[in-house]
């Protein structure tokens, strides 16, 4: 009996132990933390950092983390103390932090400015035959409605004014009340916006069921360009290659670098990003401490 | 009125054969489908690169999933590592050494374990072990790990099969005669001794079944792993250090794969799948041998 | 008799063979840690979420509800049924009533159920994405996951069900035979019916399988929480595949009292199966 109790408060104490050391230390290891190969995010993230070799292929290092949502590493970065990744500047949230890119903090400011260096389109794509359905085609009007650039603002994104490759942004919406089904697929950082856009549609036209699934802009490309969706989300710009599907950009956002509250870093250079994120053997020397970021 | 009968009878009969077809049409056409699709990704691949290859880059145009089919083993490895001791002792605990009411207890406990969704298991994965792998990790001084992989996957995976090998387990163990134990302490052996050397051989076919679909399992879960091993396609350095497995590789990136990818994944299914098969092929035969020995 | 024993043994040997006794009550307790550990970390954090509205209320972008997935999971139940329990039946009833034991048809039905319960859920997925979705063009629908989950348990009704018609002693059917019913009388108005307290235990069983299936789901009923307006051919989570979505949207406290709600399906009808008599672990192909 007494063997046994003493093996159980034994656990106890390290399962104890093990929560309890969530201090921050900048002796120990960074956590990196990326997205998956389908994510807009990551391409936008790599591009602008310098993770694409001449290939355009990912020089991420083996062993982080690829996850598959916005939210995922939201919530990773959370929990671990000695974590970095890199979300939607429009996401952040008060339960983690976003480091300064050169001195400067990612708002809707610094990236309308272009000041905040990390940031890229939130475009929706289609195939140009989806216009000619009525109700796709007002959808499409309604992204780029007054509504909307509210909308879009008020989350936090940089809308667009004026007119942009020949659409004109900032127009009164007025509902032609429609009905049918809109799929809507792509994106996990545009998908929270999207989510809030659609359901200010559905209010004014109340015989519309929009399905928006976040499974990454990799999805919003391949389906839009499928048919299995009616518009695909990207959070990159839609590469010039592709001919079958156009696009129509919704905001502008910034990729921002986020780590935990309790991290004591507020700073960090494009050159220190590339650093903790590159793959070995790539000829640049690797920051694997938080330390090393203060030499 | 006796033709109508007959005619009623022989309608019957062709409506309950062609409801049995209906499993044949759907295995039939689960294996054509996979084939189909499968096939022409492994042909342009390569059959070599794509088994043995260790890299695995769609972007880059390489397939190589071996790291995947390591992972599957090791993990499926590190389950019975963790669910054999547990549950053949625990199985020996229900049927040697508890009361009746704790034994009814301990009965609903498991069935309730054997019932939760796999994406709960995963869910606890992630948000408790994950982080206190992490810092075992650092106490053991391995450096660079994540916390997720290896360990936390065998962990979860183990408890999901638990009830798998405990509830046959005590079924074999309870077939095993009475006499062989009357027998066995009768000859002066303390009922440990009988236990180990008389009840547990005896029960080993029973046994060594639930390690069979115990492993099938754990070669084919997918959800509760897609949370905790990291998903990053690599050897991992350690059992703490993120990696990936087979059916994992396919959930994370079968809804955006289009072309060759789209084609690598249902490959990678058709890997599994001839995995599966080979397996229960084994244990039927494993079964037919036993019968006859 | 212990005492008898030690005399015998050296104090060595009698230690070292209780041993057995202690590692097999630990492990004894290992599992019921487990199981308390995942039942209370699900409970704790569920609770302040929970509420009527979150059940049932309608779901907003900012605040989702499981209205629609609990919604989507009781149609996709009641549709799998509809569709598997018949069919299973039906093959039951061939191989058991309507065939010789030794038949070649009944051996190849036999290898075909078998190997269907062996298939992991992601090839059910894949499948049921390649096939339903794609090449039938019923796009992501609850269509394609029915059609998808009720291959998936058919084995697991066939099987149960044949179990339980064999079970049936054969001097009731003789006794029905000799009063002049023919065989569809005979297996429809007296077999079945006493086989049915094992068909309706398998028909349990397949339900707390269908509710706890994730993968299979995803990739071919979809992944939205709107209700759809398109009846079967709108897509839809599920229960389980809500609490997927929301772990990976972020939104960590909802999945937690997503889980609960599902933890606690999973209780009431694990709970209705235990009173069925039936052990849930007896199937041990239930947990492929």
């Amino acid at each position: 009996m007494k063997k046994i109790i003493s093996i159980l408060v034994a656990a106890l104490v390290m399962i104890g132990f093990a929560g309890c050391t969530t201090k921050f230390d900048a002796d120990r290891e960074i956590t990196v933390i990326a997205r998956d190969s389908a994510s807009g995010t990551r391409e936008a993230f790599e591009k602008a950092v310098g993770l694409e070799d001449s290939n355009k292929a990912s020089m991420l290092k083996s062993g982080a983390e690829e996850l598959a949502a916005t939210g995922a590493v939201i919530e990773k970065v959370k929990a671990d103390v000695q974590a970095i990744g890199y979300i939607s500047a429009g996401l952040i949230t008060k339960e983690i932090k976003a480091l300064t890119v050169e001195g400067v903090l990612p708002t809707a400011a610094t990236i309308k400015s272009g000041a905040y260096a990390l940031q890229r389109p939130f475009v929706v794509i289609y195939k140009p035959a989806t216009l000619g359905n009525a109700l796709f085609a007002d959808f499409e009007k309604f992204l780029r409605s007054k509504t909307a650039v509210d909308i879009i603002a008020e989350e936090g994104f940089v809308a667009l004014e004026g007119t942009v490759n020949e659409k004109a942004y900032g127009e009164t919406y007025t509902t032609s009340n429609l009905s049918g089904t809109i799929n809507v697929e792509g994106s996990t950082s545009v998908g929270p916006v999207m989510e809030i856009l659609a359901e200010e549609y559905k209010k004014l036209n109340s015989g519309v069921t929009i399905n928006v699934t976040q499974n990454g802009s990799g999805n919003g490309l391949s389906s839009a360009k499928a048919g299995t969706s009616d518009f695909g989300m990207m959070s990159k710009d839609l590469s010039s290659d592709e001919t079958t599907v156009v696009k129509t950009q919704l905001a502008i956002d910034g990729v921002a670098i986020i780590v935990n509250t309790k991290n004591t870093y507020s700073n960090i250079t494009k050159e220190q990003i590339k650093a903790i994120y590159i793959a070995e053997g790539k000829g640049v020397t690797l920051i694997t401490k938080w330390s090393e970021l203060d030499a | 009125m006796k033709d109508k009968k007959l005619i009623t009878e022989k309608l019957a009969k062709i409506i309950f054969i062609t409801a049995a077809v209906f499993s044949i049409a759907a295995i039939i056409t689960i294996c054509i489908f996979l084939f189909a699709n499968g096939i022409p990704a492994i042909r342009k691949i390569g059959i070599i690169n794509f088994l043995f290859g260790s890299v695995w880059n769609p972007s880059a145009g390489k397939y190589g999933i071996l790291t995947m089919i390591v992972g599957t083993i090791y993990v499926a490895a590190g389950c019975l590592i963790v669910s054999v001791p547990v549950g053949v002792l625990t199985a020996v605990c229900i049927t040697k050494y508890c009361g009746k009411k704790i034994k009814a207890v301990l009965e609903q406990i498991i069935n309730i374990l054997a019932g939760i969704p796999s994406i709960i298991y995963g869910f606890f994965g992630m948000i408790i072990l994950v982080p206190f792998a992490k810092e075992l990790a650092y106490i053991l001084g391995i450096s660079g790990a994540s916390g997720s992989g290896i360990f936390v996957g065998s962990i979860i995976l183990g408890i999901m099969v638990l009830p798998t090998i405990i509830n046959l387990s005590v079924t074999a163990i309870e077939n095993v005669p009475k006499s062989y134990f009357e027998g066995s302490t009768a000859l002066g052996a303390i009922k440990e001794r009988t236990i180990v050397k008389v009840i547990l051989p005896a029960a080993k076919s029973g046994i060594f079944t639930s390690i069979i679909l115990g492993t099938g399992r754990a070669i084919g879960e997918t959800m509760a792993l897609a949370l905790v091993l990291g998903n990053s396609a690599t050897f991992p350095k350690s059992i703490f250090h993120s990696m990936e497995n087979l059916t994992v590789a396919i959930v994370k990136e079968l809804s955006y794969a289009e072309g060759l990818h789209y084609e690598a994944l249902i490959s990678i299914g058709l890997v599994l799948f001839v995995f599966i098969l080979i397996f229960s092929f084994s244990l039927k035969l494993i079964k037919k041998g036993n019968k006859n020995g | 008799m212990d005492e008898l024993n030690v005399i015998l043994l050296s104090k060595q040997k009698f230690e070292k063979a209780k041993l057995l006794k202690l590692f097999s009550i630990i492990a004894a307790i290992l599992v019921v840690i487990s199981f308390l550990g995942i039942i209370i970390f699900i409970i704790i954090n569920g609770i302040p979420n929970l509420s009527f509205n979150f059940i049932f209320g309608e779901t907003t972008a900012r605040a989702p509800t499981i209205s629609a997935p609990v919604y989507n999971t009781l149609i996709i139940i009641f549709f799998t049924l509809l569709i598997a329990v018949p069919i299973g039946v039906c093959t039951a009833i061939t191989l058991t009533e309507y065939l010789k034991r030794g038949n070649k048809f009944v051996g190849l039905v036999k290898i075909a159920t078998e190997t269907l319960s062996g298939i992991p859920s992601i090839i059910y997925a894949l499948f049921g994405m390649v096939f339903f979705v794609k090449f039938l063009g019923w796009g992501y629908s609850l269509k394609a996951g029915i059609f998808t989950l009720s291959i998936m348990i058919l084995p697991t009704i066939i099987r149960a069900t044949e179990d339980s018609i064999k079970s049936v002693s054969d001097s009731l059917r003789e006794a029905s035979y000799g009063l002049g019913a023919g065989k569809l009388r005979t297996v429809t108005k007296v077999v079945l019916p006493s086989a049915s307290k094992g068909i309706f235990a398998a028909i349990i069983l397949s339900i707390g399988r269908i509710v706890g299936e994730s993968a299979a789901v995803i990739f071919t009923a979809g992944t939205t929480f709107n209700k759809g307006a398109l009846g079967l051919n709108s897509q839809g989570a599920t229960l389980a595949v809500s609490m997927y979505v929301l772990i990976e949207r972020g939104m960590i406290d909802y999945a937690y009292t997503a889980a609960l709600v599902l933890i606690v399906c999973v209780i009431c009808i694990n709970l209705l199966s235990t009173a069925l008599g039936k052990k849930v672990g007896d199937k041990y192909d239930k947990n492929n």
